[in-house]
């Protein structure tokens, strides 16, 4: 016996009611980043919207149009989904090694035809599905009971350390991050994260002898970027110089030395926001990374107002992926983490990652939209 | 209890809304939010704010231009010290010289380009010019580096597009080829090659730079003394046209501390021309090459017989008979046709004689006795290794014999002059240096022969110059107690000698009585000229010339000549000429110039 079976949901929202509780100041500010991301790109591009701009856009329409129908999709589809797409995404990961194509020395693609397919990026949005429906679905007595916490960290270990031999550190980053965190807000006993602070000290010496090379020489370089300017060091020294020589005000659009002498590497993807400072100064970046706070903390308070566990997670796990792509991408640009290749969100070039954060936003759309359907679940633990 | 986070009570809350159920809960959920996703928004928050932070103070830092560092880290140039000689005398520094490149890019005709240049600069090769302008992509190509001022105005006032200069250091040697072997030379980028200059390198005194920047340390100071090398330059140029020679090489060693106060073979080179080093017929004599250096090498012979108490310089042996070695006959140049006593072979320079005492001691004696006198190992100098000497394959009665005299073995003349230095010295062994040693820098090397050995090798020497019938009695100089020994060693062919081509050599010390200084002067395949009395052996032409040679630089190294009155204090003392020397004295070297030391040569 479910809620939904014993009350049935008494809103049946038409297409047009949908649309109107769908998030519009939010997507405007999506739309405001993309908007930034598409101008920033026709200045790398040296003031043309070949070969980057036009594209950006164009994916950012598709995406968008994604968005929104995954949003007036019933949650409860999704809720069904959860699952089967996990275990879909994991068996992808799981035979990329085997029949991926390598690209620039990492293997993270596959090749069906003419499509091709990263399933990291699947499981991005597959994992938080999956962690959202598994509490949906945990009795919350149970939520800190040691076998109901082993099991959602072994659904995110599993594509993490997938991920990490493909080698993709930034997406096994995501992967962490964001899994421990909705494990959090799901409710999971705080003493689980600081046993899991000191493991993870404990364990530190371990973890960093089975990094890649280049790995451990990211994280030395980031401690000590001194240690070699010239070589891995070259990245984070250029960008912070060019972060330093936009001033407070910018040196304006298409102004940025960057674009036209090819000082800072990856500028229309991994250190576009080093292009964007840099031509509209600590001012426009200042800005930039409030539009990104606001759209992140929007999304937070919308999933505490979400009526189902599986659609407030929803909801967060998106935020969270924004946010540690957001912030990892910015702090690594101006140094205050390693570098690790991961995009800014819906600013950087490059299709795929942009697809999947904006079908994340639309679950996370849907399950506001939806925020009053009453899902299957265990019955509630009713007072007294 | 976490109440408001709980999953389940969430699920009511969003029931409650719909069925009016746990209204209150429902309620109080919507309105007070959960303490854990308000603690992630304020963490995001927090988070955010620390990038825009950084972003501020990066932004303040105030870096005025993009820079690439990538050019800055390949060094243009390299800085190094200059050298001097003992007492200050510039041998070697950079100078600032503008070099000219092109940017084909900018270069409007580049026949005009090359026909121009070749006018004002014709050893610049006009196809080369037209070959590295042609590609107009490479933006830099070097044309010529090191150009004179007034070789780069020239260029400069063609007018031609596209050219430019490069002000870069450019190594300069005031004293021209002198010492040229030892000083050594620097490659393009100023880099050391060889000799003095690369010791400069491998000793860590050269600094990577930027453009023509000079380098700040101080000058490097060698032994050489300018004045003495100029000297015995002169004098070795002098002997080959007297003598008609092919070759001459000579060097001035302090008989204590080992300093080498000149040093020259001839031809000699220019450290300003890199291919001179590469030039066999230019090849360092001194410490290069190795020859078998003939009869000088019975100091060595006698030596050994009189240190280990085998004989005395008295005693006699009967040399009458050539000796007998298998197939071989071992005879005198000159036959005395009496007895000679050891003191007498060594002036006549009797090859029977020396080969008896070589046989007496026996092969291992005599393997065991150049192996203390330093001629079996390598040895080495500031200026790279010696050549290393080449020994008998066997060390056997007839090698015995030969290697008493001088052939059989081949070895630097450097190397001899410094195991020469320590016969003479009291004993003691000598390491030569090219770098100058203050006074009481230098220890005293261990002991190599006793001090009586020693008295009787330098009482051996000066009688060979004043003997009537001393090989080197030519080699007497005016005013200076030179002692010393002759050597005429005929130069090997394939299995045999050639007659009449020698390398005659005088290796000679002065002040014989307590010398400081030992002199070798070599002279290759001299012919038997009028200036010779029709002969090519070592007493008629090395003996004189190191004669004329000591003279010469004795006064300038400060030795006083016989009866004149001893320095007061370390040669800066200028004596009055009335007080009758023979030599004219020279003022202590440096003495007027600013900047230097002033102090000529503190010798004690």
């Amino acid at each position: 016996m479910t809620v939904g079976n014993m009350f049935g949901s008494r809103h049946r929202l038409s297409i047009g009611q949908k649309l109107w509780r769908v998030p519009w100041t939010l997507l405007l500010l999506v739309v405001l980043v993309a908007a930034a991301g598409a101008a920033t790109l026709y200045s790398v591009a040296g003031g043309s919207l070949e070969p980057w701009a036009s594209r950006h856009a164009a994916r950012f329409l598709m995406g968008l149009g994604l968005a929104l129908a995954i949003a007036v999709v019933p949650l409860e589809t999704w809720l069904r989904l959860a699952y089967p797409a996990y275990a879909v995404a994991l068996a992808l990961l799981l035979i990329v090694p085997f029949v991926g194509t390598e690209v620039l020395g990492a293997r993270r693609w596959l090749t069906l035809g003419s499509i091709s397919l990263q399933p990291s990026e699947l499981m991005k949005v597959a994992l938080v599905a999956a962690l959202a429906r598994y509490y949906h679905d945990l009795s919350p007595a149970r939520i800190s009971h040691p076998l109901q916490v082993a099991l959602p960290l072994a659904m995110i270990a599993v594509p993490v350390v997938l991920t990490l031999r493909q080698p993709d550190l930034g997406t096994a980053t995501l992967f962490a991050a964001v899994g421990l965190g909705l494990m959090m807000l799901a409710g999971v006993s705080v003493l689980y994260a600081l046993a899991g602070s000191v493991a993870a000290i404990a364990t530190a010496p371990a973890i960093w002898s089975s990094l890649h090379a280049y790995q451990r020489r990211r994280i030395e370089i980031f401690l000590d970027p001194e240690k070699d300017p010239l070589g891995a060091g070259y990245h984070i020294a250029q960008s912070k110089i060019a972060l330093g020589s936009g001033g407070v005000s910018g040196r304006g659009f298409i102004q940025g030395t960057q674009s036209q002498l090819d000082f800072v590497p990856e500028k229309h993807t991994d250190f576009i926001f080093t292009m964007f400072a840099e031509e509209w100064g600590f001012v426009g970046a200042i800005a930039l990374i409030a539009v990104f706070a606001i759209i992140v903390i929007k999304l937070l308070i919308m999933a505490r107002a979400c009526g189902s566990v599986f659609g407030r997670l929803l909801i967060a796990g998106s935020a969270l992926s924004l946010f540690v792509y957001a912030f990892i991408n910015t702090a690594m640009v101006t140094g205050l983490v390693p570098v690790v290749g991961v995009p800014l969100p819906l600013f950087s070039y490059g299709g795929t990652a942009m697809i999947t954060m904006l079908a994340g936003l639309g679950l996370a759309m849907s399950a506001r939209v939806h925020g009053r359907d009453i899902l299957p679940g265990p019955p509630p633990r009713l007072p007294g | 209890m976490r109440p408001q986070m709980r999953a389940g009570e969430i699920r009511t809350a969003a029931a409650s809304d719909a069925a009016s159920l746990s209204a209150g809960e429902g309620r109080r959920e919507a309105g007070r939010g959960s303490p854990r996703s308000g603690l992630m928004a304020l963490s995001v928050a927090l988070a955010f704010v620390a990038v825009g932070g950084q972003s501020i103070r990066l932004a303040l830092r105030g870096q005025d231009e993009p820079t690439t560092s990538m050019s800055q880290a390949v060094p243009t140039s390299f800085a190094r010290p200059d050298i001097v000689d003992r007492n200050g005398r510039l041998l070697a520094s950079d100078v600032e010289m503008p070099s000219l490149y092109a940017d084909p890019a900018l270069v409007l005709d580049r026949d005009e380009v090359a026909e121009k240049l070749a006018r004002v600069l014709p050893e610049l090769d006009e196809a080369e010019v037209r070959r590295l302008l042609a590609d107009r992509s490479r933006r830099f190509v070097w044309l010529r580096r090191g150009l004179s001022p007034k070789l780069a105005q020239a260029v400069h006032d063609l007018g031609l597009p596209g050219l430019a200069f490069r002000r870069e250091l450019k190594r300069a040697y005031p004293a021209g080829a002198l010492a040229g072997h030892l000083i050594g030379a620097v490659n393009v980028d100023n880099r050391g090659l060889a000799g003095i200059e690369r010791h400069l390198d491998e000793s860590g005194s050269v600094e990577p730079v930027h453009g023509a920047t000079l380098s700040g340390r101080a000058p490097l100071r060698t032994s050489l003394d300018l004045g003495a090398q100029h000297a015995l330059d002169e004098e070795l140029k002098a002997a080959m046209r007297r003598y008609d020679a092919k070759g001459a090489a000579g060097v001035v060693m302090d008989a204590v501390t080992g300093e080498v106060v000149a040093a020259q073979s001839l031809p000699g080179a220019d450290p300003a021309r890199v291919a001179d080093l590469m030039d066999d017929s230019r090849q360092d004599k001194l410490t290069g090459s190795v020859f078998e250096l003939g009869s000088i090498v019975k100091m060595a012979t006698v030596a050994m017989a009189i240190d280990g108490g085998q004989t005395t310089a008295d005693s006699v042996r009967d040399v009458r008979q050539p000796l007998q070695a298998g197939r071989f006959t071992i005879r005198d140049l000159h036959p005395a046709g009496r007895p000679l006593t050891v003191a007498e072979i060594f002036i006549r320079s009797s090859n029977v004689g020396a080969g008896m005492l070589a046989l007496e001691a026996g092969a291992d004696r005599q393997r065991a006795f150049f192996e203390r006198l330093g001629l079996i190992t390598p040895i080495r100098t500031e200026s790279g290794p010696v050549a290393a000497p080449l020994l008998p394959a066997h060390w056997n009665t007839i090698e015995t014999i030969t290697l008493s005299y001088g052939h059989g073995m081949a070895l630097a003349p450097m190397q001899f002059a410094a195991a020469a230095a320590g016969l003479v010295n009291g004993g003691t062994r000598v390491t030569p240096t090219l770098l100058r040693k203050l006074p009481g820098e230098a220890a005293r090397g261990e002991r190599m022969v006793s001090p009586e050995t020693s008295r009787v090798m330098r009482d051996l020497m000066r009688r060979n110059v004043t003997d009537a019938a001393g090989t080197g009695r030519r080699a007497a100089a005016a005013g200076y107690r030179v002692g010393g020994k002759t050597g005429t060693a005929e130069l090997p062919v394939k299995g045999g000698y050639r007659q009449n081509a020698v390398i005659s050599s005088f290796l000679g010390a002065f002040p014989m009585e307590a010398p400081r200084y030992v002199a070798l002067v070599m002279l290759f395949e001299p012919k038997p000229t009028r200036e010779a009395q029709g002969h090519v052996t070592a007493g008629n032409n090395a003996a004189p010339t190191a004669a004329r040679l000591i003279e010469r630089i004795a006064p300038i190294l400060g030795v006083m000549p016989a009866g004149a009155p001893e320095p007061v204090d370390d040669g800066t003392t200028v004596v009055d000429p009335g007080d009758g020397p023979a030599a004219t004295f020279e003022a202590p070297v440096d003495a007027g110039v600013a900047g230097f030391d002033g102090v000529g040569d503190a010798k004690y």
